[in-house]
């Protein structure tokens, strides 16, 4: 009834993604069912859900992860803007994809190489050879993932000696190096402990001014903290989508209230 | 609404609905006793609301204290945390309704020696009217009816009508008399006193409707009220 609890009507805003009549199966088993979600342009979406409802299998939609897998099988379409691309069209590279998406996983994965050669790495299979590039850009990456000033010093050791935090922050900046359009985070601080993970959060934080978020979380005070938009699933159907701060206030829907008051079950 | 999964939690918003309707029991209860020893005039029963109104107090602060621990612990969201942030409101309104109780205690004596039978008369039936508010709010609040509220929400549009009246009666009866003027504003201030019991109720009842809508309706006309209580619009 104040001006303040009313937001833009979202459909105004510009669009990152967006999936349109997506199905998914995994052999003859239905995982998603026609979910239409926007991704909206510079804004972070949190997908959040009971295990099972498909959130971590429509993250992996977006940069192909399935079809890695024999059986598996899309329907519809994730159109990437602004040039218009259906993502799943079978005349699309999957490798293409992937590079103008970026995933961070649950666990921090570094390659075991030195901290440098680990951002570096999407440069170099690029074809970036000069090595005053690849500092720069290296450079560029680890400040944006708020890990300079903790490794500046020592770039030449082996990723694996950070911090679990560290390793995570690691990867984020690995994954900003090759400048992706949009960045996909799978429980990025599910191993993580507090500090760490508020760091991470901090850092989405930061990020999304320059970069679009699809972030799944187990953590629905996490979702409620870092992200613009929340959708809610269930087993495979998208329930609720809305502005967080109305999804996790005044949700219209009570499959998602009973989830995010914990009355589910 | 279903049971959460933690039992703990549901029984730690059960207590403190239920220390709700204590402490409104408890106001309730200081409020009928200040007006009894205003139209009786016993000024023991008057010291023992200004007494009383410590333990009122007590329960304001326990249970903030408990709001604040859920929401530390629990973390609550959507319908939980308008409950628990409704509560505490519902709380100020509460111990606001005791300090009125005191007032109108603390006024005894002084009001008492003018012996105004039909203003007396007025207050009493005003006080039962702003109690019966008083109640049907707490009803509406532990049975989370909005229909009910808005009924308070109504009666306290007749009911400031009515108090307005009773003042400007004592008004146009005493401001001739110059060495009355005292004792007139001791009981402009009773009648007061009674007239902010009933807003407070109503006051209770826009908690409700923010705890079951998530709408502040603070501000709002009674006939947005309506519409948002009745419709979710």
């Amino acid at each position: 009834m104040n001006d303040e609890q009313k937001k833009p009507d979202p459909s105004t805003l510009p669009k990152k993604a967006a999936s349109q009549a997506l199905n998914f199966f995994y052999g003859s088993k239905q995982a998603l069912k026609n979910i239409n979600l926007p991704i909206y342009d510079r804004k972070v979406t949190a997908l959040i859900g009971p295990s099972g409802c498909g959130k971590s299998t429509f993250l992996r939609c977006f940069n192909r992860m399935h079809d890695l897998y024999p059986g598996t099988r899309y329907e519809g379409q994730i159109r990437l803007y602004p040039d218009d691309v259906n993502l799943l069209d079978k005349s699309v590279d999957p490798i293409e994809v992937r590079m103008r998406l970026s995933m961070v996983f649950q666990k921090p994965n570094p390659f075991p190489k030195s901290i440098f050669e680990n951002v570096a790495y999407g440069l170099r299979i690029r074809g970036e050879k000069r090595r005053s590039v690849l500092m720069d850009k290296v450079e560029e990456a680890l400040k944006s993932a708020a890990l300079w000033n903790e490794v500046k010093d020592r770039l030449d050791e082996l990723a694996t000696t950070l911090s679990g935090g560290q390793q995570q922050r690691l990867c984020i900046a690995r994954s900003l190096a090759s400048e992706p359009e949009l960045l996909l985070f799978d429980e990025p601080t599910s191993a993580l402990d507090p500090i760490a993970t508020a760091s991470i959060e901090e850092l989405i934080h930061q990020l999304r001014e320059k970069i679009t978020i699809l972030i799944v979380t187990h953590n629905m005070q996490q979702a409620a903290r870092v992200s613009d938009f929340t959708a809610y699933m269930y087993l495979g159907d998208l329930i609720e989508f809305g502005w967080t701060d109305d999804v996790f206030f005044r949700p219209k829907e009570k499959q998602t209230e009973d989830y995010i008051t914990g009355r589910f079950g | 609404m279903n049971e959460h999964l933690s039992r703990q939690f549901d029984a730690d918003l059960i207590a403190l609905r239920s220390r709700v309707v204590e402490m409104g029991g408890l106001v309730d209860e200081q409020f009928r006793r200040s007006v009894e020893a205003l139209a009786t005039g016993r000024a023991v029963l008057a010291d023992g609301v200004i007494a009383g109104d410590d333990a009122v107090n007590a329960l304001d602060v326990r249970i903030d204290d408990a709001c604040a621990h859920i929401i530390a612990k629990r973390q609550p969201a959507a319908s939980d945390l308008r409950m628990v942030l409704g509560v505490s409101k519902i709380v100020s309104e509460l111990e606001r309704i005791g300090d009125k109780a005191r007032k109108i205690a603390r006024s005894v004596v002084a009001v008492n020696t003018t012996s105004d039978g039909p203003w007396i008369a007025d207050i009493e039936r005003l006080s039962e009217a702003a109690r019966h508010m008083l109640r049907d709010a707490l009803n509406a609040f532990v049975r989370s009816d909005l229909e009910a509220a808005v009924m308070v929400l109504r009666s306290n549009r007749d009911f400031a009508r009515e108090t307005s009246q009773v003042s400007n009666d004592l008004v146009q009866r005493y401001s001739r008399n110059a060495d009355q003027v005292p004792t007139m504003l001791d009981m402009l201030s009773v009648t007061r006193a009674v007239d902010r019991v009933a807003d407070h109720a109503a006051n209770i009842a826009e908690h409700l409707v923010y705890i079951v809508r998530g709408t502040d309706v603070r501000h709002a006309t009674l006939e947005q009220i309506e519409r948002e209580a009745l419709t979710g619009r």
